[in-house]
C-alpha cells in the first residue's frame, strides 16, 4: 500500500481509531493485523517469506539468548545466513546469473519473479535483531506477536527507517493514550511528507524523467539541471516517506528514529552520511564499519573498510553495477577526504577563507552538494544501459552554448526549463527554496511547534492554505511509487 | 470518547469539510461550464452519440483513435458501400474496454464494425479522459470500469482536483480561447467534426514540419486489447454485425524508426486476433508530408488516400 494512495487514505484512519479503541492488550494484533494487510496490498503470497524470516529470527534470539560459548555463534550465523538467504535469493540471483552469462562462464536464465517490496529494509530490521540480542544489548522478545509487530510494524516496514529492536521493541508494551498534541503533531508531519512527495518531488520527476528516459538526446545543461533536480527529488521522495512513516507512528504514539537531518546543508560527505538515511548509515557503522576495525586500524586497511563498506551499501539498494559504483564512489570521496586533509587545511589557510566562516560553509556545503549530486547520477541510471550512463558523466560539460546563445529566450527554454513552462520551472525551483527554508528554520525550533503557538483562527488559515497548495500543486496523475520502494 | 477525542474528531471533520468543499463547490459551480460544454473536445460525444442512435441500420461504424478521427473521408466510404457511415473516433486514450462499452448497445443486425486502433491503445484507456467526458456526457459514466472502489474514489477526486486547477487558472489569467474550425490554430473542438464524425477542424491549420516521431514503447504489447475485441467481435457476431480490423494509419519516419515493434505487435494480432485483421502495417503507411501533426494524424489528401486503401481492403472481404 502507498502512503500517497487512496487505500492508505481510508486504511490509516480507521486503523488509527480502533487502536486507540481496543484495550492496550489486544492492541499488538490489531497493528500486526494492519501492518499484513499494508503488506499484502503488494504482493500477498509475499507475507510467507516475511513469515519465514520472522519465525527464524524469533527462535534464534530466544537460542542465543540461552546458549553458552560457540553455540551462540552458531545461532546467530544461523540467523544471518537465513536472512541474508532470502536477500541473496531474491535480490542477486538474477544479477548473479546474468554477470556469469556475460563471462560465458554459464549459460542462462534469469529467474521469474517480482522482488518483494522492501525486502533489504526488513531484513536488515531483523538482522539488527539478532545481532543486538548477541551482543547482549537487547533481550530475546518472548512474545511472538511483538517480535512479528518488530518486523512488521507498518509505517516502516517497506522503506524503513530500520529500526533498532532496543528503540522500537519496549514501546510496544507502553499503554499510548490519545494526546491530543502528539496526535496532531504526528499529522502534520504525515502532511509535510506527503507535500514532500506528492508537491516536489513528484513535480521535479517530470523534469529529471525528460533527461534520464532520453539520455542520449541530451549534453551539458540540460544534464546537470535534470542531475540537480533529481538530487532534490529523491531527497523529497525518501524523506517524504519518512516524514510519513514517522508522523503515523507518533500519532498512535510509537517514536520512531530519525532519518534525516538536513543532509544538503552538509559541510563534508561523512557528514552528509550522518544526515541522510541515518537509519542505514548507523546500521552499516555498527554491524559492518566497526566490525571490520573501523578507524582503530593501519592507513590501508582503514581505506579499504571505507571502500568496501560504501560498495556493499550500494549493492544493499539493488542488484545492480550502477548501484554499486554509486556506492563505491562515496567510499572514494571519504577517502579523498581523508587523503588531502592536509593539502586543503594548507591551501585553505593560504587563501585565508576560514577567516570568513559563512563564506567557508558555503563553499563546503557547495563541494558536498557537488560529490553528491554527481554520484546520483549513476543512482538515477540505475535502468540505464552503462553506455548511457556513461554518456551522462562524460557530456555534462559539453555542448556549452556561446554567450549569446545562453542569453535567448530559446536556450533557456530547451535546456535549462527542457520544454517545460517558464512558470512550471520557477515553481520547481521555488519549492525547492521553500523546502530548504523550511530546514534551514526548523534547525532551531520546530515549525510544527512554532505554529502550535498561534492563535486558532491563524493556525486554520496556514493549515487551509497548506492543504490548498497541496491540492493545486500536487500532481496527482498516478500515485507514483516511493523511489526507496525498489529496495 | 472522551472530550478531546470528540475535539479532535470534530476538528478533523471541518477541516476535510472546508478544504475538499472548496474542490468541490469549484466543480459543482463551474463558472466555465457553459463554456466547457460548447467548445470541449471530448463534449463532441454529445453530437456523435446522438448522431448514431438517429443512423438507421445497417450502417458502417468506425471506431478507433485519433488515427481514424484525422485519416478518414467518411463520406468516400459510403459513397463506395452505399450504406450510411458514421466515425465514431475521437482518442485512443479512451481505450478499447471503454469504446467498445459505448458502442455495443447501438449496434444491430446488418451493421458493419471497422476498428483501426493504434499501436499505442490500452484496453482499460485513461480515466481522467473517460471522466472528463463523462462530465459533459453523463451516460458516459456507465462505459468506465473501475478496478476497485479505491480507484473510483481516487479517479472521481483527481478529476475534481484538475478541475478545480484548470478553472483557478483560468480565473487568475482569463485565458479563454473560442475555438472555431475556420481559425487557423483549433483542432481538438466540440465543432470540429463534420456530418459524418470526421476531424475537420485541422484541414485549414499549417502542419508541423519537420513531422515528430511517435512515440512507441518497445515493451508495447497489444495483447489485453486484443482480447477486448476479439470479446467484442464474438459479442457482435451473436447480433449478426460484421467486424473487422485494418492497422491504424502511421507515418514512414515513425513506421522505419518502429519497424521490429510493429513487427511485434503485427505478430500478436496474427497469433490472437480471431476476428478478420485486413492488410498489413505497412497498407496505411504514407509518406511524412500527408501527415498533420504527428505520425497518426493525416492531413485531408492523406486522408482521402488511406480511404481509398481502406475501401480497397474492404472490397477483397467478402463477408462484408
Amino acid at each position: 500500500m502507498l502512503f500517497n494512495s487512496i487505500a492508505f487514505l481510508l486504511f490509516f484512519p480507521i486503523v488509527t481509531i480502533i487502536y486507540f479503541l481496543l484495550a492496550h492488550k489486544h492492541r499488538w494484533w490489531w497493528l500486526l493485523a494492519a501492518s499484513c494487510v499494508f503488506y499484502m496490498a503488494f504482493k500477498p503470497e509475499y507475507l510467507l517469506i516475511l513469515g519465514f524470516t520472522i519465525v527464524i529470527d524469533y527462535y534464534a534470539g530466544i537460542l542465543i539468548e540461552n546458549a553458552e560459548g560457540k553455540q551462540r555463534k552458531w545461532y546467530l550465523v544461523m540467523s544471518l545466513v537465513a536472512n541474508i538467504g532470502v536477500l541473496a535469493f531474491f535480490k542477486y540471483t538474477n544479477f548473479v546469473i546474468f554477470a556469469l552469462a556475460q563471462t560465458n562462464v554459464a549459460h542462462y536464465k534469469l529467474l521469474d519473479f517480482i522482488l518483494p517490496i522492501g525486502l533489504s529494509f526488513h531484513t536488515f530490521q531483523a538482522m539488527s535483531y539478532t545481532i543486538e540480542v548477541f551482543r547482549g544489548n537487547q533481550k530475546s522478545e518472548k512474545h511472538f506477536g511483538l517480535y512479528a509487530l518488530y518486523v512488521m510494524f507498518y509505517p516502516q516496514l517497506v522503506a524503513g527507517p530500520i529500526e533498532r529492536p532496543q528503540n522500537i521493541l519496549h514501546q510496544f508494551y507502553v499503554k499510548q493514550t490519545f494526546d491530543y498534541q502528539r496526535v496532531t503533531s504526528g499529522l502534520k508531519l504525515m502532511a509535510w511528507g506527503l507535500f514532500k512527495k506528492v508537491v516536489i518531488a513528484d513535480r521535479l520527476a517530470l523534469f529529471v524523467d525528460k533527461v534520464y528516459d532520453s539520455p542520449l538526446q541530451y549534453e551539458g545543461i540540460p544534464i546537470i539541471v535534470a542531475t540537480i533536480f533529481f538530487t532534490f527529488q529523491i531527497y523529497c521522495d525518501f524523506s517524504g516517506y519518512s516524514d510519513i512513516a514517522l508522523g503515523s507512528a507518533e500519532v498512535m504514539g510509537f517514536k520512531l528514529m530519525k532519518n534525516f537531518d538536513r543532509p544538503y546543508f552538509s559541510k563534508s560527505i561523512s557528514e552528509f552520511w550522518r544526515r541522510w538515511h541515518i537509519s542505514l548509515s548507523t546500521w552499516f557503522r555498527d554491524y559492518l564499519y566497526i566490525p571490520l576495525g573501523g578507524n582503530r586500524v593501519n592507513v590501508v586497511r582503514r581505506y579499504f573498510n571505507l571502500f568496501f563498506v560504501f560498495a556493499i551499501s550500494g549493492l544493499w539498494h539493488g542488484a545492480n553495477w550502477n548501484f554499486i559504483i554509486w556506492g563505491a564512489l562515496h567510499g572514494l570521496y571519504l577517502i579523498g577526504a581523508v587523503v588531502t586533509q592536509k593539502p586543503r587545511d594548507y591551501f585553505n589557510r593560504i587563501l585565508g577563507i576560514q577567516k570568513i566562516p559563512f563564506l567557508f560553509k558555503i563553499v563546503q556545503a557547495s563541494t558536498t552538494f557537488c560529490l553528491v549530486a554527481f554520484a546520483w547520477i549513476f543512482f538515477r541510471g540505475n535502468y540505464l544501459e552503462m553506455s548511457q550512463c556513461w554518456h551522462l558523466v562524460t557530456h555534462l560539460f559539453s555542448n556549452w552554448p556561446s554567450l549569446n546563445e545562453f542569453l535567448t529566450f530559446e536556450y533557456f527554454s530547451k535546456n535549462i526549463f527542457l520544454d517545460f513552462k517558464v512558470n512550471e520551472f520557477l515553481l520547481a525551483i521555488a519549492l525547492i527554496i521553500f523546502m530548504e527554508a523550511i530546514h534551514y528554520q526548523q534547525r532551531n525550533s520546530s515549525i510544527r511547534q512554532i505554529i502550535t503557538n498561534y492563535s486558532l483562527l491563524v493556525r486554520w488559515t496556514i493549515y487551509f492554505i497548506f492543504a490548498m497548495l497541496f491540492l493545486t500543486l500536487g500532481i496527482f496523475d498516478q500515485p507514483a511509487k516511493f523511489i526507496y520502494f525498489q529496495f | 470518547m472522551n472530550k478531546t477525542v470528540q475535539l479532535f474528531l470534530i476538528k478533523s471533520f471541518v477541516f476535510s469539510l472546508l478544504s475538499w468543499g472548496t474542490i468541490e463547490l469549484f466543480f459543482q459551480f463551474n463558472p466555465f461550464k457553459k463554456y466547457d460544454f460548447s467548445t470541449a473536445y471530448n463534449a463532441a460525444i454529445i453530437d456523435k452519440f446522438a448522431r448514431l442512435q438517429s443512423i438507421k441500420s445497417p450502417k458502417v461504424v468506425l471506431i478507433a483513435g485519433s488515427n481514424f478521427a484525422y485519416g478518414i473521408n467518411s463520406q468516400m466510404l459510403e459513397q463506395a458501400f452505399q450504406k450510411p457511415v458514421y466515425n465514431m473516433a475521437m482518442h485512443y486514450d479512451f481505450g478499447t474496454q471503454f469504446m467498445f462499452k459505448q458502442l455495443s448497445p447501438e449496434l444491430n443486425k446488418g451493421d458493419t464494425v471497422i476498428m483501426g486502433f493504434e499501436y499505442i491503445v490500452e484496453s482499460e484507456g485513461n480515466k481522467k479522459e473517460q471522466l472528463l467526458m463523462a462530465s459533459y456526457f453523463p451516460k458516459a459514466a456507465e462505459w468506465i470500469e473501475y478496478k476497485d472502489i479505491f480507484e473510483y474514489i481516487g479517479e472521481n477526486a483527481r478529476r475534481k482536483i484538475n478541475a478545480f486547477k484548470i478553472n483557478l487558472d483560468r480565473l487568475f489569467t482569463k485565458k479563454i480561447i473560442e475555438g472555431q474550425v475556420s481559425d487557423t490554430t483549433s483542432i481538438f473542438i466540440r465543432k470540429g467534426f463534420n456530418d459524418y464524425g470526421d476531424l475537420v477542424s485541422h484541414f485549414n491549420n499549417p502542419p508541423i514540419r519537420p513531422l515528430p516521431l511517435a512515440l512507441l514503447s518497445e515493451n508495447t504489447s497489444l495483447q489485453a486489447p486484443i482480447t477486448d475485441m476479439n470479446a467484442f467481435y464474438r459479442a457482435m457476431r451473436v447480433k449478426g454485425v460484421s467486424v473487422v480490423f485494418v492497422y491504424p494509419t502511421y507515418a514512414s519516419s515513425s513506421f522505419k524508426h518502429h519497424l521490429k515493434i510493429i513487427n511485434k505487435i503485427e505478430k500478436e494480432y496474427q497469433k490472437f486476433a480471431q476476428f478478420p485483421v485486413l492488410g498489413k502495417p505497412s497498407d496505411c503507411v504514407f509518406d511524412d508530408s500527408l501527415y498533420h501533426d504527428m505520425a497518426y494524424h493525416l492531413t485531408k489528401k492523406g486522408g482521402d488516400l488511406r480511404t481509398q486503401k481502406i475501401i480497397h481492403l474492404l472490397r477483397n472481404q467478402p463477408n462484408l
